[in-house]
């Protein structure tokens, strides 16, 4: 027997065939016709600790994605996997991967929540029964905060969820704890996360200290021609040189001092005398001043405590208002108004460690000037008078 | 069953072996720092031999102080690290002069050039937290100007061996001194002048004395003053030449010797004192007093109211360096009732000769 439908057998085939395929996606569930879930997008999980979890402290997950499906969010599960971020598949924690005792902060369109967590610490949801209706592509954030990440190191996953009611929610979480559940949510996203290895990073900062006396450049040896043009001294008033600069630089946690060695100047068995611990204050007129004299002050960097012998201030003057004198004829002016005063503790300066110029309290690179002065009276025996001396510095650390 | 059983043992001696490994290497890397540490030079110029005060203050006293080690290195002052001898820096005649703190150490043999090693008969089981003190002589610093650096290690043995219990660094510099020079001139200040002022030669402002109209009932009398200083080590003396009072060819009659002012005589005279007969004169005056050195007045001018008057006739003498002393010439003039009239005048010029 001849079968003769066949012009007919298309139409139903295809009735049929639209009918299977449009069955899986329109389900009459309740009387209420569900959409099928959409893939939130701009998905993402900012993890503020991502080092693998080894001292039991927690890190805050600021969870961020845009809506898929319009509609209110009356819950949002996120569920933490260590093997795939796919729905349906089953989920298990990552190892040492905790939300016992997290919370959230609200963020963007999440006020209002409430907090809960499921499957033994894996699983959390927040859910609002009032939550307002969002369109599709809205911001959603909030912050997970107390987690404990996985105490090994590599990739996990989440696993974000959205359901229009609390019930759904709960409904999905209560279906099957391994979350395989794949019914009952608006909309989902997978997010790939890892934790890290921290770096490790190890230095060593060496005790430091540089320190040098010069007057153009640090290195070059200071020798200072104290006088007129041909270094001779006056009877009037004092000679001054302001050019001898010392710079120190240390890293001593206790600070350093700066030692002054060394006498006053000297001609054969002729000295002229020093300044002395008292700063010399000069007559007037200023005549038969016969001393040998310096002060010290700071002019950058950290702020040196001079010594009261060097500070200058005896007189209410200021040692770093002194200008060098260059030739020509003395005058106590070139010592500033009212004029610094000078010392000099001999008795100090030649004992073995010297006499203390000036501390820096702290660690830090200062740059000091160092004055001298020098007066004779008529009669200090006439010669070539020299010394040499020493800025030691001594940190300690 | 016995095989298996001595490879587990050796399993086991080996991971015991190495943990016990990584813990002494965790022990020196990681052991405590020296406090207050420092180096005090009492001289810091290169290749000087010189004094280093090794200060430093011991963090815990939980492990034995047997020696102790300060290593001087030219690149660093880390512990551990290998070290560069600072060049030239030698502590082999190193000298321990003395210590405070934890003491009983002196220098081991086994000190060389740039690690000095103090060791003790015993190691002291609990050390003092104090700080400690040892101050090193002859010592010759490093030839180059610049940073080095010294590193203290503490031990439990009595010879530098074994891990440190602790460490710690320290960086100090050699530098250069800075030399002064000045020249003192020989100095000679003389001035002369009517008055001088507070030993200032700038308040002269007239050479001229006038001592007035004579007459034959009053002598007249007046002075002048000059100032001398020097520097000089046989220190000055002062002259004067001139001539007595004239006028035309009439003249006053100079006293020859030291003599007494009498009204009426013909009388031209002169002192350096201070005098009542007239009242007229000072006796020398200076800066201070009594005047150190004192002035030596000739002795023809030296006596209180009595002149005399003599060309080139020395006045006075300092034999030492002198500040500035201020001298008072008394000038007396009597006349008697023949002398002509006139105006009377005489230049007189003082001569200071400095004695260098």
């Amino acid at each position: 027997m001849k079968m003769t439908f066949n012009r007919i057998t298309p139409a139903y085939v295809v009735i049929v065939l639209l009918t299977v395929l449009l069955a899986p996606t329109f389900l009459l569930t309740g009387g209420k016709v569900h959409a099928s879930p959409g893939q939130i997008q701009f998905r993402s999980i900012q993890m503020s600790d991502d080092t693998v979890n080894t001292s039991g402290s927690t890190a805050n997950y600021n969870v961020q994605f845009n809506t898929a499906t319009a509609g209110a969010i009356g819950a949002i599960v996120v569920d933490f996997c260590n093997t795939d971020p796919i729905p349906g598949d089953t989920c298990v924690a990552p190892v040492g991967f905790t939300l016992t005792g997290a919370s959230y902060i609200s963020g963007t369109n999440t006020s209002g929540y409430t907090v809960n967590t499921a499957n033994s610490g894996r699983t959390f949801e927040i859910s609002n029964a009032g939550a307002s209706s969002l369109p599709s592509a809205t911001t959603v954030s909030f912050a997970i905060t107390g987690v404990t990440n996985p105490t090994v190191v590599g990739t996990f996953y989440a696993r974000i969820f959205t359901f229009a009611l609390p019930g759904d929610a709960a409904t999905w979480i209560a279906a099957a704890a391994d979350g395989s559940t794949t019914t009952g949510y608006v909309d989902y996203g997978g997010i790939a996360l890892s934790t890290v290895q921290t770096i490790l990073v190890t230095s060593k900062i060496q005790e430091q200290i540089s320190f040098c006396v010069y007057i153009v450049t640090c290195g070059t040896q200071a020798a200072i021609n104290l006088g007129d043009s041909h270094d001779v001294l006056s009877i009037s008033a004092p000679f001054a040189d302001n050019t001898t600069t010392y710079y120190l630089s240390t890293n001593a946690s206790h600070g350093a001092v700066i030692n002054l060695k060394g006498n006053t100047l000297q001609s054969g068995t002729n000295s002229i005398p020093a300044a002395g611990t008292t700063p010399y204050l000069y007559g007037t007129p200023s005549t038969n001043i016969n001393f040998f004299g310096m002060c010290s002050y700071t002019t950058s960097g950290e702020v040196l405590t001079v010594a009261t012998d060097y500070v200058g201030n005896s007189n209410g003057g200021s040692c770093a208002s002194v200008v060098t004198d260059t030739g020509g004829t003395a005058v106590i002016t070139s010592l500033g108004t009212p004029y610094a005063t000078f010392g000099f503790n001999a008795t100090a300066t030649t004992s073995t460690y010297g006499d203390l110029l000036a501390t820096m309290p702290v660690a830090g690179a200062t740059i000091g000037q160092v004055v001298l002065a020098a007066g004779v009276n008529v009669t200090q025996p006439s010669g070539i008078y020299t010394t040499t001396l020493q800025l030691i510095a001594i940190g300690t650390y | 069953m016995a095989r298996k059983y001595r490879l587990t043992t050796y399993l086991f001696c080996s991971v015991v072996i190495f943990i016990a490994c990584l813990a002494n290497f965790a022990a020196a890397d990681t052991n405590t720092q020296v406090q207050d540490r420092f180096d005090q030079m009492a001289d810091s110029s290169a290749s000087t031999t010189t004094t280093h005060d090794l200060g430093f203050t011991l963090s815990n006293n939980t492990s034995p102080l047997g020696s102790i080690e300060f290593q001087f290195c030219s690149n660093d002052p880390l512990a551990g690290e290998p070290c560069t001898a600072p060049t030239g820096f030698s502590m082999s005649g190193g000298i321990l002069s003395s210590q405070s703190g934890n003491i009983g150490f002196s220098i081991s043999p086994l000190t060389s050039a740039n690690d000095l090693i103090l060791t003790s008969n015993s190691a002291i089981t609990t050390p003092s937290l104090s700080p400690n003190l040892y101050v090193i002589s002859n010592v010759v610093n490093p030839a180059d100007v610049g940073t080095f650096y010294v590193r203290i290690y503490t031990y439990s043995s009595l010879d530098a061996s074994g891990t440190p219990t602790e460490t710690g660094g320290v960086a100090l510099s050699t530098t250069t001194g800075f030399t002064i020079s000045s020249v003192v001139p020989p100095f000679l200040e003389f001035c002369v002048g009517v008055v001088i002022y507070n030993s200032d030669c700038s308040t002269i402002d007239t050479y001229i004395v006038n001592m007035g109209d004579f007459t034959t009932n009053q002598t007249s009398a007046a002075t002048s003053q000059f100032l001398a200083a020097t520097n000089a080590t046989g220190g000055y003396s002062v002259s004067m030449t001139g001539t007595t009072l004239t006028s035309g060819n009439n003249v006053v009659a100079s006293l020859s010797t030291p003599s007494p002012s009498i009204i009426g005589q013909d009388q031209f005279g002169l002192n350096l004192r201070a005098d009542n007969i007239p009242n007229v004169g000072s006796d020398p005056a200076g800066q201070i007093y009594p005047l150190n050195p004192s002035p030596v007045i000739s002795s023809d001018y030296d006596n209180i109211n009595r002149y005399t008057f003599n060309d080139n006739a020395n006045l006075v003498s300092i034999p030492r360096p002198s500040l500035p002393v201020t001298y008072t010439t008394s000038y007396i003039t009597n006349i008697d009732q023949n002398q002509p009239v006139g105006v009377y005048t005489t230049t007189i010029t003082y001569i200071c000769l400095a004695n260098f």
